[in-house]
């Protein structure tokens, strides 16, 4: 335990030490924005722009709204810094950009010949026309050019009230330059213009006495939300909470790999895992109440959902079996998960959106949604458990007892997933039937639900014919999980087909691919290996 | 079944098959097989196809069957029922009843869309199943079934259908997605067209310029076409380069008011749109803002003197023969050139020769094939095709849908017949959903022909009063749609997610259809479901089955009390 403290003052002694100097804008992050559609505080547009433009959550570890207002306050300097990314070598190539340079200045590209002959080409191809990957690519860099420009210009921060009301269209600072012989439009400019020349001379002792300034001069032009909404999304920004669960996690799975079932190591990692469980439902609890909505909407919020839902599960069964095995397996499981989810924005974006239409019955939406996901979770601690017997019966023979444990545990949790996939799978029916008009459409979606549902049925059915016994049923819930995979990932990612369009996204193929591979090699080892073994005897 | 098989015997062994968990492992695998290919063909193709080729298919259907019979054997086998098979039987009971009731859907449940105007009413239901309608009038036509695309007929193998009076319809060609696309043929006394192409670095196209389109925006060039004599030509080159005239020239062509811009004449003879006329500027005065204007006809021509600055000095000089049937007026203006000053004037003698003149320099000989710079951009101009006298005809090509996109805003069919026994023969084109074909027997007997989809009637007539979208703060991306319809004088509201019930069919908000003035067309999916009562049911046994299998265990608890007591 005492271990655990000292981490956890390290990580927090560490983080302020390794940052550049820089002011603190705590009044300006709460500042309320419109933009994508919905209202949100500075510090979560700063936070968005700076990810998109040079792909990383910090630039220099500067803090996002710092960097934004540095751009913004320094037009010269903002152009001429090397900051937007361009990683695609391919394209890199193509521009005859350096190779080994990820950051790019807005100069250095907007005077490249070869980019704008691309760019013109690029306009030409009609819009029908199905664009190669490294026109893809190109676009990208476009889109954040030209994003980059915006932000300079003071575009992307739509923070001007409207008088009508708070969900009428806000203005942002660029649009106010007819607006100035209003009065209060008037006092804002001094405000902005204060605060812009203190950024720009870097006096941040300035800047931290006239950022507070702005929010009463804003709010003078028209209605804003409330201030608690704003603080509450800037605080979920600051703490990362889904970052320190899996922090957690992992310092609890390392006890827990030597624990056996042996006392305190045990105890050490169970502790471990309740803090950081205690930072997932936290992290869930502000994401809630930021968007309004249950956190299933789309695949970063489903893949920290199904980790959550699979340590859940774990403590659930932990705490009713005392079987001690139930940890080990869920944990892994959630911890490549939550780093996948903190560290691949591109493919899973983390930002809140607004959602399509159809979705926006949060009845529905939490409990068919919400029902699926949790399936996958019991399915995903099923597949850790299966790892966990599967290398059992080929490396720790002589472990009857453990292997029995594990054996109940495994069946256990496909009994629970296989409720609720098929409860969920039937009330995505009952949703279709009442929002769609049809209860099954024979739709990617429902049908690869229906695939890894089958997939589990045939394992029972199996089992139960007497075909698989335990080894077998442990192995073939490592298989199953892929159904579980293309009913989660694939059809959003590599199909891209049907109905459930609202999810679609590219990119990771290749690397599910690899995981997918290595599991089925390592199933054909464990297999081979189990099968000399009973032989032997 | 039980009573009757005796044990043992043949049917009793087939019995014991069919309710076999091995035979249940296989079934199951098997159709998570054939579900994960069809879902590949899905993303190929589109759902149609996967439809098609699985999902509605008869030997899916026959698969489904066999699971059906698979899990009623196994049910019923284990009659008597024990109290722990509780659970076992309700669970495979709720899927015979999901299997039922799918059945049902399919065959008797009808699954379309309605699209209605805003302030207009509908009362039938458009399926997805496409049908020729034939009949005498249009208001009496008959539906015909027919489903082109897994068997598309061809010139060889075209598909006949007997249209009565002797008329037999041959559909020879089928395009799934077809966009109209002109085509000029020769034929004597036409207009003249030439097949360009239009070549740079960027793009490749080509394209059709006749003199009936006028001059036309293509790009940044504005591109025109028009009938010249050897003797316009010389003219052209004589004048050297010249800017256009400004302004338009206003006409009464045999008592028809007429107006057109005054470079069309620069010239050039240019004939006066049905008319027996013609008409050429000779002369052009910037200073004093005049032109002389000829016009010719066939039996005579006239020189009109015209002013911009003061129409009184307007003179006509005597005419030459008998005096056209013209009265002109010429309009001055502002330096008047085509938007960016590029232009691409062709003329086309009577010898098939196309001259080409680029912003007014003189005219250049255009050889076929031999690409010309044009000095705009990268872009060269080349020969494909010159018809002196020709037609223009409509006729589809093949529409490619971008992968990924689902084929939602594709065009729709098109099919290409011929009428044997007919007065006029074709060959037409007809598009799904489009106009239709009138023509008639060879006795005279009217027919009419359509490609289009089935329909069915509602009953009543739905009438859209209203239709609303909401959007989300500050964009344009909409976050509800709200349709206000009238039925039977009472209004209702139909939502994303706020179906409208009326009889046995249900109204879905599914999209609209929006031009620049905002929304005007609410699409409505509209579903008459029979089955759906028995997949509920079965929805709930199956849920329930299984919740009572894995966790309540009836039976076993009360073994384990005994065993303890």
């Amino acid at each position: 335990m005492r271990f655990l403290v000292l981490l956890i003052l390290l990580w927090q002694v560490c983080l302020p030490a390794l940052a550049v100097p820089q002011p603190d804008l705590t009044a300006l992050k709460l500042v309320p924005a419109q933009q994508g559609g919905r209202l949100k505080p500075l510090d979560t547009v700063a936070r968005e722009n700076v990810q998109q433009i040079t792909g990383k959550a910090s630039f220099h570890g500067e803090d996002p709204l710092w960097t934004s207002l540095r751009w913004m306050s320094n037009p010269k300097d903002a152009y001429a810094e090397e900051n937007v990314e361009c990683r695609n070598l391919a394209l890199k190539a193509a521009l005859g950009l350096k190779a080994e340079q990820r950051w790019f200045s807005m100069n250095e590209l907007s005077e490249n010949k070869k980019l704008l002959d691309m760019q013109a080409g690029l306009d030409k191809v009609s819009p029908d026309a199905e664009l190669s990957d490294l026109d893809k690519e190109f676009e990208q860099l476009l889109m954040r050019m030209q994003l980059m420009a915006s932000i300079i210009d003071g575009e992307t921060w739509k923070i001007v009230p409207n008088p009508k009301g708070v969900e009428e269209p806000w203005q942002s600072l660029a649009d106010l330059k007819s607006r100035l012989n209003e009065p209060p439009v008037a006092a804002l400019a001094t405000v902005v213009g204060e605060l812009l020349r203190a950024s720009h001379d870097k006096d941040f002792s300035k800047l931290q006495s006239e950022e507070p300034k702005l929010a009463p001069a804003l709010s003078a032009l028209g209605p804003t939300p409330a201030a608690d909404k704003m603080a509450l999304e800037v605080h979920y920004n600051q703490l990362h909470p889904f970052r320190m669960a899996w922090i957690f996690y992992a310092l609890g799975l390392c006890p827990l790999l030597f624990a056996g079932r042996a006392g305190k190591l045990y105890w050490l990692g169970l502790a471990s895992t309740l803090v950081g469980f205690a930072y997932h439902c936290y992290g869930f609890y502000l994401r809630c109440n930021i968007s309004g909505r249950a956190p299933v909407t789309n695949m970063y919020e489903s893949v920290i959902w199904v980790a959550f839902g699979a340590v859940l599960f774990a403590l659930g069964f932990e705490f009713r079996s005392r079987a001690r095995v139930y940890l080990l397996a869920a944990l892994t499981f959630a911890v490549a998960a939550l780093v996948m989810a903190d560290n691949l924005p591109a493919v899973l974006n983390p930002n809140i959106n607004p959602l399509m239409p159809v979705l926006r019955n949060n009845f529905w939406l939490t409990i068919h949604v919400l029902t699926i996901t949790l399936s996958y979770a019991a399915f995903a601690l099923a597949l850790g458990l299966g790892h966990m017997v599967v290398w059992g019966y080929a490396f720790q023979n002589d472990q009857k007892e453990r292997l029995n444990t594990l054996n109940k545990a495994l069946y256990k949790a496909i009994q629970i997933g296989i409720l609720l996939l098929a409860a969920g799978t039937i009330l995505g029916g009952v949703w279709a039937n009442y929002s769609w008009g049809r209860f099954w459409g024979w739709d990617p979606k429902e049908v690869w639900a229906l695939v890894a549902l089958l997939g589990y049925l045939a394992l029972l059915h199996g089992r139960y014919a007497g075909w698989l016994g335990h080894f077998g049923l442990a192995a073939g819930s490592i298989l199953a999980f892929m159904g579980v995979m293309m009913a989660w990932y694939g059809v959003n990612f590599i199909l891209g087909a049907g109905l459930h369009s609202y999810g679609f996204g590219t990119g990771g193929g290749q690397y599910v691919a690899v995981w997918a591979g290595v599991e089925g090699v390592f199933v054909a080892l464990t297999t081979a290996r189990y099968r000399t073994l009973r032989k032997a005897r | 079944m039980v009573p009757v098989a005796r044990r043992g015997g043949l049917l009793w062994r087939s019995y014991q098959f069919m309710a076999s968990i091995k035979l249940a492992v296989i079934l199951l695998l098997g159709l998570a097989a054939i579900l994960a290919t069809a879902t590949f063909y899905e993303s190929l193709y589109d759902s149609k196809t996967a439809q098609h080729l699985v999902y509605g298919s008869t030997w899916f259907a026959a698969f489904l069957g066999l699971l059906f019979i698979n899990i009623f054997c196994s049910t019923t086998i284990r009659y008597p029922w024990k109290r722990h098979q509780v659970g076992f039987v309700v669970t495979h009971l709720g899927i015979l009843f999901i299997l039922m009731g799918s059945l049902q859907t399919q065959l008797y449940g009808v699954d379309g869309q309605m699209p209605v105007r805003e302030g207009s009413s509908e009362d039938r239901v458009i399926l997805d199943k496409p049908v020729l309608l034939l009949g005498p009038s249009a208001r009496n036509l008959k539906e015909k079934p027919v489903e082109f695309r897994w068997n598309p007929p061809s010139p060889e193998h075209p598909f006949r259908i007997e249209l009565g009076n002797g008329v037999t319809a041959l559909v020879d060609t089928y395009l799934h997605h077809a966009t109209p696309k002109m085509l000029y043929l020769p034929i004597e006394n036409g207009e003249p067209a030439v097949h360009l192409r239009f070549k740079s670095s960027r793009f490749d196209m080509d394209q059709w310029i006749s003199s009936s389109q006028g001059p036309q925006q293509m790009g940044l060039a504005q591109v025109s076409l028009a009938a010249a004599s050897q003797q316009d030509i010389e003219n052209l080159a004589k004048a050297g380069k010249q800017p256009p005239v400004p302004g338009s020239i206003g006409m009464l062509v045999q008592g028809r008011p007429l107006q057109l811009p005054a470079a069309d004449f620069q010239a050039v003879s240019r004939p006066l749109p049905e008319s027996p006329y013609r008409a050429r500027i000779l002369r052009y005065d910037a200073k004093t803002q005049s032109i002389d204007l000829e016009v010719s006809g066939p039996d005579g021509s006239q020189v009109h003197h015209l002013s911009a600055l003061d129409s009184k000095l307007n003179r006509r000089q005597p005419a030459r023969g008998q005096e056209p049937e013209v009265r002109a007026l010429y309009v001055g203006g502002e330096a008047a050139e085509a938007p960016s000053g590029k232009s691409l004037q062709l003329f086309v003698t009577p010898q098939s020769q196309v001259y080409c003149r680029l912003n007014g320099a003189p005219p250049q000989l255009l050889a076929r094939d031999v690409p010309l710079k044009t000095g705009w951009m990268d872009i060269q101009i080349s020969l494909q095709e010159v018809l002196a006298s020709a037609a223009s005809q409509e006729t589809y090509q093949p529409f490619k849908v971008r992968k990924g996109r689902g084929g939602g805003n594709a065009p729709p069919a098109a099919i290409r017949l011929t009428l044997e026994g007919a007065r006029q023969k074709g060959p037409f084109w007809l598009q799904a959903g489009g106009s239709m074909l009138e023509s008639s027997s060879s006795q005279g007997q009217p027919l009419v022909l359509g490609y289009s989809f089935a329909t069915v009637p509602l009953g009543v007539r739905v009438e859209l009063v209203k239709f609303v979208i909401g959007y989300d703060p500050g964009t344009r991306n909409p976050a509800s749609f709200q349709s206000t319809v009238k039925v039977n004088g009472e209004e209702h509201k139909v939502e994303m997610n706020e179906p409208f019930h009326l009889g046995n069919y249900t109204f879905y908000q599914a999209s609209y259809e929006e031009n620049s003035q905002g929304p005007q067309v609410s699409v409505f999916s509209v579903t008459c479901d029979p089955g759906i009562k028995s997949k509920y049911l079965g929805s709930i046994l199956l849920v329930g089955g299984i919740f009572t299998m894995f966790y309540l265990k009836p039976g076993r608890r009360r073994k384990q009390e005994k065993a303890v007591a």
